[in-house]
């Protein structure tokens, strides 16, 4: 079983390949530019939430500016041109959705916004699957401790996340494969991701809670910022992934995505 | 005699004189059509649908006036506006009473053509707060789960709220808005349900300065523009490649931020 599907994804792949289109690696570069803007999300956090200040870096061209200087720094090239319709989209969410977040970010009054890398990649993923594309992305989380029910892994996530769960290696890499789904090739992509200290801030321990960082030991709370308790985990332990699905024959037929 | 023949000629007069008008009338009709441009006229039905599409005292204004516009005008037409009931627009479109109709959602698409497989935009339901009580995430049940929450009378409440909140109130009446606004200034109610948050709250909203609202993400809403059965096929192909090649409607928001 697994061999014919890894004989049926090289085959995609030269497929795609004599088509100009590489299915899998496009599939690769949608989730490195979603986790690319996630990261941008995160060392924004002090420009959000700041009562006033300069934030035109965090709308349009200037946001994209951004999230190509992280993209280089994680990958050592420049952020992908939109050259295929589905990274045009994703582009273009990424857009929408900081523009859908304008008034809050822009709101003087709120000390803290709650404009965070886990409710602006829901976001994203919201946006850019309901397009009306043949292409889902979401974040999924560990069945036993989500906190967004929609981040809930399907059967294929929970078998991929569980393998990696159970492996030694502690930064198990990317997992592609190709299902079938009523009939449909479904090039499917799973990319762990791991806590890092970043991330402890709100995932960690009590000790790790910003909440906490300016309050003695004795008054420490275990909720954090976004009213969660922290669920106690530790650096390098698997956090869920980014999942994305592409219906190769949807593309296809969709006449490369749009009507004719 | 004299009295019958005057009133005779009255008549002819009265008969004459309409012909002219009707003659002058469809005229009118005719080239109005075709208008001043000689372009082929679109005809766009809508209505108020803040902050896209604003009903003012002269033409209609807003983002969404102003992309309907570059779009036609890209095809090559020219467009006319036709403010419709909101509950009548679906029906219009399926009639051929309009060529194009924004805003259409998804259920009512059933007998249209949909411009593009892409939205143009999204409506996301949500809960206003004054703002010291603010609460960014809705996904914090404990937080919102007690409050006194109250809502126009008719909107549909989406199940997860309805399932997580008792203390749901309708409140009905003119400028219904205005009033739950009020409400939520005065304390006499802790949050207010929108079924769309982007009107009640963006930075040009006349609520900015006294509420925050936060979305319930994961029951958001497709909005699409809409083109009629009746529509000759080369005009529908033409439009849509008129939209294809314009920016996405997000970047032709952050024009009218500029």
């Amino acid at each position: 079983m697994k061999l014919s599907r890894l004989l049926l994804l090289a085959l995609l792949f030269l497929n795609n390949k004599a088509l100009g289109v590489d299915y899998p690696g496009l599939s690769l570069e949608i989730i490195n530019i979603f986790m690319a803007s996630k990261e941008v999300l995160f060392e924004k956090q002090a420009e959000i939430n700041s009562a006033n200040g300069d934030k035109s870096s965090l709308f349009g061209q200037l946001f994209l500016h951004e999230i190509d200087l992280v993209y280089r720094k994680n990958h050592g090239q420049p952020l992908p041109k939109a050259d295929h319709p589905i990274k045009a989209l994703l582009y273009q969410s990424i857009l929408s959705v900081m523009e859908d977040n304008r008034a809050l970010i822009m709101d003087p009054d709120l000390v803290y916004k709650g404009l965070i890398p886990a409710t602006f990649s829901f976001q994203l993923s919201q946006r850019f699957s309901n397009s009306g594309y043949p292409v889902k992305i979401k974040f999924v989380g560990l069945r036993n401790n989500l906190v967004n029910e929609a981040n809930n892994p399907d059967v294929w996530e929970y078998e991929v996340l569980s393998k990696v769960a159970a492996s030694a290696s502690e930064d198990s890499g990317l997992v592609q494969q190709v299902t079938e789904e009523k009939g449909r090739s479904m090039v499917r992509t799973l990319k762990p991701i791991y806590f890092s200290l970043d991330c402890l801030s709100c995932h960690g321990t009590v000790s790790d809670n910003s909440v906490n960082e300016f309050i003695s030991k004795e008054h420490w709370t275990l909720i954090n910022k976004a009213g969660f308790k922290m669920p106690n985990y530790q650096l390098g332990d698997l956090a869920g992934g980014v999942s994305l699905k592409l219906d190769v024959l949807g593309i296809q037929e969709g006449g490369n995505l749009e009507f004719q | 005699m004299n009295f019958n023949k005057c009133s005779l000629m009255f008549r002819h007069l009265a008969a004459y004189s309409l012909s002219c008008c009707c003659l002058i009338l469809f005229s009118l009709k005719v080239f109005g059509d075709g208008n001043d441009t000689g372009r082929r006229a679109i005809t766009i039905g809508t209505y108020g649908y803040q902050p896209h599409i604003k009903i003012g005292t002269g033409s209609l204004q807003g983002r969404g006036i102003n992309y309907l516009s570059k779009l036609i005008e890209s095809a090559g037409y020219e467009p006319i506006y036709q403010v419709v009931p909101r509950k009548r627009l679906a029906q219009y479109l399926a009639n051929g009473k309009v060529d194009i109709a924004f805003p259409i959602y998804e259920k009512e698409l059933r007998d249209s053509n949909q411009i593009s497989v892409r939205p143009l935009l999204f409506e996301t339901p949500g809960l206003c707060f004054r703002k010291e009580n603010f609460i960014p995430f809705l996904s914090v049940l404990d937080r919102w789960k007690n409050l006194d929450i109250i809502y126009a009378g008719g909107t549909e409440i989406i199940p997860f709220l309805a399932k997580n909140n008792a203390s749901l109130k309708p409140v009905f009446g003119a400028n219904i808005q205005d009033r739950l606004i009020k409400m939520l200034a005065s304390k006499r109610a802790d949050a207010a349900y929108v079924a769309n948050v982007y009107p009640m709250y963006n930075i040009n909203s006349r609520f900015y300065k006294t509420i925050a609202c936060s979305n319930f993400y994961g029951h958001s809403s497709p909005v699409y523009i809409a083109m009629s059965d009746q529509l000759d096929l080369s005009i529908i192909r033409s439009l849509r490649k008129s939209y294809k090649k314009l920016p996405h409607y997000a970047e032709f928001e952050l024009e009218a931020f500029k």
